[in-house]
């Protein structure tokens, strides 16, 4: 799992809860830039301890891939769930 | 003596030669300079976007605080996180900008460090060759 991957599923957790915050925060998602939130918030998740445990932990189990991108949108939603 | 009537006519053509190549790094080293003001300029802009950007933030949590009428715990929580994220993302986006302009500023002053080096030997070689070029005139 590279970075691009991360930002890649970062972006899309944003992205699914975007319409709800539009709804409630108008002025601020209308000046938010996305993408640069998706680049931070992924710079951020790749130095959390958690996610690097996470990481370390599935890739010495050897965890299938397929597993791996399972587990990837979780952290991120539980990462984004404490930034936001 | 074959050898010395095969170098001087060659020495004597060297010094103008170095001159040339003097002026040529000098045109080098106005063309830096050139570089380093347009750097300059785009350090400026993209300073001046970020400081922009942060002001348009300021204004929009202002402005979603004005337009609600009553507040709940949970708005003023997701407001603040998803205010501070944003400030966090601006404030990243900066420092990777003004890094990347450190490394241009580093790289323009390290060449032309080099450009005077090398205009420092060419006025060497001007010089030491110059003898035999004022004997041809």
């Amino acid at each position: 799992m590279n970075t691009i991957d991360v930002k890649a599923h970062v972006r899309q957790a944003i992205d699914s809860s975007w319409d709800q915050f539009q709804r409630y925060h108008p002025h601020l998602a209308n000046v938010i830039d996305r993408e640069l939130l998706a680049e931070a918030a992924a710079q951020s998740l790749g130095d959390d301890p958690q996610f690097q445990d996470a990481m370390q932990r599935s890739s010495g189990l050897g965890i299938a891939a397929s597993t791996l991108t399972d587990l990837i949108p979780q952290l991120v939603k539980r990462f984004l769930e404490r930034l936001f | 003596m074959k050898m010395a009537c095969t170098l001087i006519p060659l020495l004597c053509g060297c010094a103008p030669y170095a001159q040339v190549q003097i002026d040529l790094l000098r045109h080098v080293e106005q063309g830096l300079a050139h570089a380093r003001q347009s750097l300059d300029q785009k350090s400026q802009i993209i300073h001046s976007y970020h400081t922009l950007r942060r002001a348009q933030l300021d204004d929009a949590f202002d402005a979603d605080v004005r337009a609600r009428e009553s507040f709940h715990a949970e708005w003023i929580i997701e407001h603040r996180k998803a205010y501070a994220a944003a400030i966090d993302a601006i404030h990243r986006a900066r420092d990777g900008s003004e890094r990347a302009a450190e490394s241009d500023q580093r790289n323009l002053a390290a060449m032309r460090h080099a450009i005077e080096r090398l205009i420092w030997l060419q006025s060497i070689q001007s010089k030491l060759l110059a003898p035999f070029s004022e004997t041809n005139r």
